[in-house]
């Protein structure tokens, strides 16, 4: 059924440029017996689209209309039948209107009044129709409705929760554009009737689409979704959120699959916005969540991994002054010999000969440095003959003053602390390597989980009927680049981890 | 089991922290890391509305010393300034993770002595000023633990 489903979907694609999403929401939604809702201008396929959507089935007719302010009843349901009206009985003939039809396309269908508002309602939800004082069955599989615009009267907001599936159709764009003008006007390719679906096979789909399942996964899905838009303050009816799973069993039993693919909820963007924005909005989360597109936020790990990684380099690299086995800091003297003395002190010389400091009340006590011989002295400050000098009040003789050694010129070593890689605390490093060895976990198990989700694009969406081949195709791609990224980071956090066992130990 | 999903939303907590608290977070030794994360922001977003948080509903840290930050910060008086002060707050948010470092230092050293008292918070001179914080071991001597208790 799968390959034969394939072959239909691809008939209602011939030609139709840029069309692959609507095709597919509209044979699925049709398979599902929910209805779709095309926006878009005029012009651009969508009752081409509802014409050879009913080609697909064997029996059952095909309605369209074209919906005024001045539409009446009858132009949708039928006459009334004269025949009837002589008994006494209020009927229309609906053979060949939309209660006789199996697939019906209703262009501009926000136009419906008020008239035939309720009776359409009733068509679409209960696949009835009220015909005289009777209730009868109607064999619609599914409408196809179409607007410019979306509906901007509450009273329409009943009808237009009535199409599950919506889709916004664009003109073909600039690239595909050629592509349209070259289009031959050759007869559509004919559905061979032994490719067509019965109705007993539509119902038989939608039967087997009961027993699928709903795994964990997808519950989990569709829970924090229902959260995110409630944040967003976009409200889905139950109602919605029950025929969107009605919707996804039916996209999982015709691509032969028994439970409900997180893949299958890429169909979701179609069918929860009330405003085209929002679409994107589905989308974007979804993406997100299954890891693809902005899912991988590569640079939230980056700049994690990176501030590890520049923590590490600091401490590996810090210094701390050696000490001794008594816990004194060691520096190193003018002779490069360890001391623990901080500074030392060295007598002056020139030549061999000491070198004196000028008496106090000299401004510039070491003569910039270079001090003063004895001689120098001698003759700078002290008088010849008695060989003295006036300091503080007093005489003083020369070799009195040279033999103060604070008068001694001398110059001091600032000796240089020895220093060595710091040492750190067992538990200080153990402390690092927890906390670097989780974050490396983190980062492996959102690798494990983006290579799953890689795995499961693979088996689920390959030939998956309902999901276009761009978004497979994209969705493969940003999950390989993701793991990329994601190996780069664990081998990144685990040299890290590894840098820190290496940390010098107190 | 977690999904993508909410690995990715475990992920997304470490984009609320501002710049300036970023590295010392991330690096900081107590707690786990998203845990710290988000308490780190429970400090901040109070703070920040110029209070004190909930002693049970902050994630982190560890509920002796949690405590033993909010006495001291109760003493000090500082909250009322912090209301829309980003830098303040956030520079008070440093102390907090300088605090919390050197009261799990305090609490390894002494490691076999299960409670860990700030004298420091107990000196404070607000003799006169109620606590709103229940203090059942008496440790902080402004406090009437009875009087506190039934607030």
């Amino acid at each position: 059924m799968k390959q034969r489903l394939g072959k239909l979907r691809d008939y209602l694609l011939h030609d139709l440029i840029e069309r692959d999403t609507a095709v597919r929401l509209a044979l699925l939604s049709a398979l599902a017996g929910e209805h779709l809702l095309l926006i878009g201008e005029p012009g651009t396929a969508k009752s081409i689209l509802a014409r050879r959507l009913h080609l697909v089935f064997r029996e059952g007719d095909y309605f369209e209309r074209l919906l005024t302010r001045f539409t009446v009843p009858e132009e949708l349901f039928g006459p009334l039948s004269i025949k009837a009206l002589e008994n006494d009985r209020y009927e229309r003939l609906t053979k060949c209107y939309l209660p006789g039809a199996n697939i019906a396309f209703i262009d501009e269908v926000f136009k419906a009044n008020s008239v035939i508002l309720n009776a359409l309602l009733t068509i679409l939800n209960e696949r009835e129709f009220d015909n005289g004082d009777q209730r009868i069955k109607l064999p619609l599989i599914a409408v196809i409705g179409a607007s410019n615009e979306l509906p901007d009267n509450p009273e329409l907001d009943a009808l237009y929760d009535r199409f599950l599936c919506r889709y916004k159709v664009s003109p073909v764009s600039e690239k595909a554009f050629p592509q349209l003008l070259a289009l031959s006007d050759s007869a559509q390719r004919p559905v061979p009737e032994n490719e067509r679906l019965s109705m007993q096979e539509v119902r038989q789909i939608q039967q087997q689409a009961q027993s699928v399942t709903l795994p964990q996964d997808v519950m989990l899905l569709l829970q924090t979704l229902r959260l995110y838009l409630q944040q967003k303050s976009l409200y889905i009816s139950d109602r919605r959120w029950r025929k969107i799973i009605k919707l996804m069993q039916v996209s999982a039993v015709t691509n032969e699959r028994t439970s409900i693919s997180i893949w299958d909820c890429w169909l979701l963007q179609h069918c929860l916005w009330d405003e085209p924005g929002h679409r994107k909005l589905i989308s974007e989360w979804y993406q997100s969540h299954m890891g693809i597109g902005s899912g991988f936020n590569h640079e939230r790990l980056e700049k994690l991994v990176h501030t590890w990684e520049t923590t590490l380099q600091k401490e590996a690299s810090s210094t701390t002054q050696s000490r001794n086995a008594a816990g004194e800091p060691l520096y190193e003297d003018s002779d490069g010999r360890p001391t623990t003395l901080k500074d030392k002190s060295k007598v002056a010389t020139r030549d061999g000969e000491p070198l004196y400091l000028a008496p106090p009340d000299e401004d510039d006590r070491s003569n910039k440095g270079t001090g003063y011989t004895r001689d120098e002295l001698l003759v700078s400050f002290f008088d010849d003959i008695y060989q003295q000098c006036h300091i503080n009040g007093k005489w003083k003789h020369i070799n009195a003053y040279i033999n103060k050694s604070a008068n001694r010129l001398s110059h001091h070593h600032q000796n240089t602390p020895i220093m060595e890689a710091a040492r750190y605390a067992e538990v200080f490093i153990n402390a690092r390597s927890r906390e670097t060895q989780a974050i490396f976990d983190d980062i492996n198990l959102l690798k494990g989980k983006l290579q799953q989700q890689q795995l499961s694009l693979e088996q689920t969406i390959a030939e998956h009927l309902w999901i276009p081949a761009a978004f497979s195709e994209k969705a493969a791609r940003s999950l390989s680049r993701a793991i990329e990224a994601a190996s780069s980071l664990s081998n990144r956090m685990e040299l890290v981890t590894a840098g820190y066992s290496k940390l010098q130990r107190e | 089991m977690h999904s993508l999903h909410a690995l990715d939303q475990k992920f997304a907590i470490l984009d609320e922290l501002p710049e300036s608290l970023y590295a010392l977070v991330i690096t900081h030794s107590h707690g786990e890391l998203y845990q710290r994360a988000a308490g780190v922001m429970q400090w901040r977003e109070s703070l920040l509305a110029g209070e004190l948080p909930c002693a049970q509903q902050l994630s982190w840290p560890e509920e002796h010393i949690c405590l033993t930050i909010l006495k001291r910060l109760e003493a000090l008086d500082i909250v009322q300034y912090c209301h829309q002060q980003e830098e303040l707050t956030d520079s008070v948010v440093e102390s907090i993770l300088d605090g919390v470092s050197s009261a799990e230092e305090f609490s390894r050293k002494i490691a076999g002595v299960d409670s860990f008292d700030d004298k420091q918070a107990q000196r404070q001179n607000i003799r006169d000023r109620d606590s709103a914080f229940e203090d059942h071991d008496g440790l902080s001597d402004h406090l009437d633990s009875s009087s506190a208790a039934s607030n």
